[in-house]
């Protein structure tokens, strides 16, 4: 089975989120990055390293935070975090100094005496974060950092990955299957399907170009949708609440304000440029349809 | 406002100090190793099992020491080689408890891939839990025997002149050595074919059971060769202490030195040879 194929990209400062569907091949990606699995065939470049050549010269200057929790439950967190910057080379004395700072930063200073298995998945979480970071690494590498999370949970912990790629200055891949966690995350996406990459590039250019013109209604997106797409709008309504239709779209607001009065549909809102990157990719594939 | 007042940089630094290679971190997961399973640093329930065994298995010598304390000299006390005879099930116990406690929870709780995504690979890992459970075991096969024979010397029952008391020293820590490097090696070598810490002792303590009933199986009503009893893990090792301190002990491995020394290697290299496949496989998943 091929996992990845005529994969090519290059990652820039800040955050990128790595989005795909589960089984799209973003772990298998991590994984080429890290040196961990051989690839079949072609090359491959990680801070100007081949990884399988490298070895720990390269492993040393990433910081990966898998996607399961892979810690024993009884070892605190700044020892966790303490060994693993061990592991990676820094000595020991910096090594105790690096944890609790790293711990701080992750907001787990008054936590980090406690054994990981006595804490939230949140906290478990922000400790695979802190590990990641502990050697003050050049490449971030986090594997679905919000799995398991509750909303609020998640969005904290999108704001420390925003802060760690932006006031920190880290360089950071998240990966998840989530497009809003990405979109909220990231200055640039890379989007896998079927294990090659579907799309890439910043996500202020993914976003910007004409606005589509985005329509909010209290029920009857879908059937608005079609009334529109039979007048010739290319809309997409991904629910029954919202929908989207692509520019060029002349004369498309007297068309909705007509087909809501005919369909007796209550308008609440109609304005260019609030469309997700989830609604422009299904947009733009209605639009290749 | 005090001539002494400074601001302080609180912002999170990076780290511009040394970074270094694989030999540190193999050290720092062997002291780590050594540490984790004798209990340190870790709460008192995981210490008292590991300190009993320990205590247990240097009881012997200082009761020896005690009894070399009020025997008249020349009086026939056991030799350092007979030590074990005394103190083997508590190294069977020691290694049943400490080998699983080595590799077993990185397998069970998946922390192998962050190791290998660090300064170590599989087998530099595997290189550091294997030195690490020689250094443990040689808690048990080596400290006690040189109690032993400091007690013997202070109390003029030890060895005479400081050539020979040099030579019983090799002898001492070479035999303990050969004890954990044999034991070790097979208990971690059995431990790394589970996840669970009690199957992989259960395994341990009934392979070194085990393969003393099969030796007499297979040379009582099977009548099998003088070599087979090479597969006795049990007797092999302790055999080999005895020769390296020239005695004969199992009249049952009356065999020469050379084939016991090589059975022994055999058995090591077995070991380490399952260790390596096992996590060959585990890091190419």
């Amino acid at each position: 089975m091929l996992a990845l194929s005529d994969v090519s990209f290059e990652l820039e400062k800040g955050v990128t989120g790595l989005l795909g569907a589960n089984g799209s091949g973003k772990t298998t990606l991590i994984s080429l990055l890290l040196g961990v699995l051989r690839p079949h065939g072609g090359t491959l470049q990680v801070l100007g390293m081949d990884p399988l050549k490298a070895g720990h010269k390269l492993r040393q200057r990433i910081g990966y935070a898998p996607e399961d929790d892979r810690f024993p439950p009884d070892v605190k967190a700044n020892e966790l975090v303490r060994h693993f910057a061990e592991m990676r080379g820094i000595p020991r004395k910096s090594a105790v100094v690096r944890a609790s700072e790293v711990l701080f930063e992750v907001g787990l200073g008054e936590e980090r005496f406690r054994p990981i298995g006595t804490m939230s998945t949140g906290q478990r979480q922000r400790v695979k974060l802190a590990q990641a970071l502990v050697h003050d690494p050049e490449l971030v590498l986090l594997d679905e950092p919000t799995n398991g999370l509750d909303p609020i949970q998640r969005d904290d912990m999108l704001a420390l990955v925003r802060r760690i790629g932006t006031d920190l200055g880290f360089t950071v891949m998240i990966s998840s299957h989530l497009l809003g966690e990405v979109e909220q995350v990231s200055d640039n996406i890379i989007m896998l399907e079927g294990g090659r990459v579907a799309r890439s590039g910043s996500v202020a250019t993914l976003l910007g170009g004409e606005a589509p013109l985005v329509v909010e209604v209290v029920s009857g997106a879908k059937s608005l949708a079609e009334h529109l797409a039979r007048k010739g709008f290319a809309a997409v309504a991904k629910d029954d609440l919202r929908l989207a239709v692509p520019p060029p779209n002349d004369g498309i607001e007297d068309a909705v304000v007509a087909a809501v009065v005919e369909l007796d549909i209550e308008l609440r809102r109609m304005e260019h440029g609030q469309a997700t990157l989830g609604e422009l990719f299904d947009l733009e594939e209605a639009s290749a349809r | 406002m005090s001539a002494q007042a400074q601001i302080a940089d609180r912002r999170f630094q990076h780290y511009l100090g040394p970074r270094l290679g694989v030999a540190y971190s193999f050290l720092a997961l062997l002291l780590h190793s050594v540490r984790w399973v004798v209990g340190l640093g870790r709460s008192a329930r995981y210490k008292i099992v590991p300190f009993i065994v320990i205590a247990i298995a240097y009881l012997p010598s200082l009761v020896l020491v005690v009894i070399a304390t009020v025997a008249p000299p020349g009086t026939p006390l056991p030799g350092y080689a007979d030590y074990y005879g005394f103190v083997i099930p508590s190294i069977y116990i020691f290694v049943a408890l400490t080998a699983p406690e080595l590799i077993c929870p990185d397998r069970r709780h998946g922390t192998l891939r962050m190791y290998w995504t660090s300064n170590l690979g599989p087998f530099t890992y595997l290189a550091a839990k294997l030195a690490a459970i020689w250094v443990v075991l040689s808690i048990v096969t080596v400290g006690p025997v040189l109690i032993q024979l400091f007690g013997y010397s202070l109390f003029g029952q030890g060895p005479h002149g400081l050539t020979e008391g040099l030579w019983t020293f090799v002898h001492i820590v070479g035999g303990g050595l050969t004890l954990a490097v044999f034991f070790g090696s097979i208990a971690l070598a059995v431990s790394s074919l589970t996840d669970r810490n009690a199957f992989a002792s259960a395994g341990i303590i009934l392979g070194f059971i085990l393969s003393g009933a099969a030796l007499g199986i297979l040379q009582g009503p099977l009548k099998a060769p003088a070599w087979v009893a090479l597969v006795n893990v049990n007797q092999l090792p302790q055999e080999l202490v005895n020769r390296i301190h020239g005695a004969h002990g199992f009249t049952t491995l009356d065999l020469p030195t050379w084939e016991l020394s090589a059975a022994a290697a055999g058995w090591v290299v077995a070991a380490i040879a399952v260790l390596a496949y096992r996590y060959w496989s585990e890091g190419r998943r």
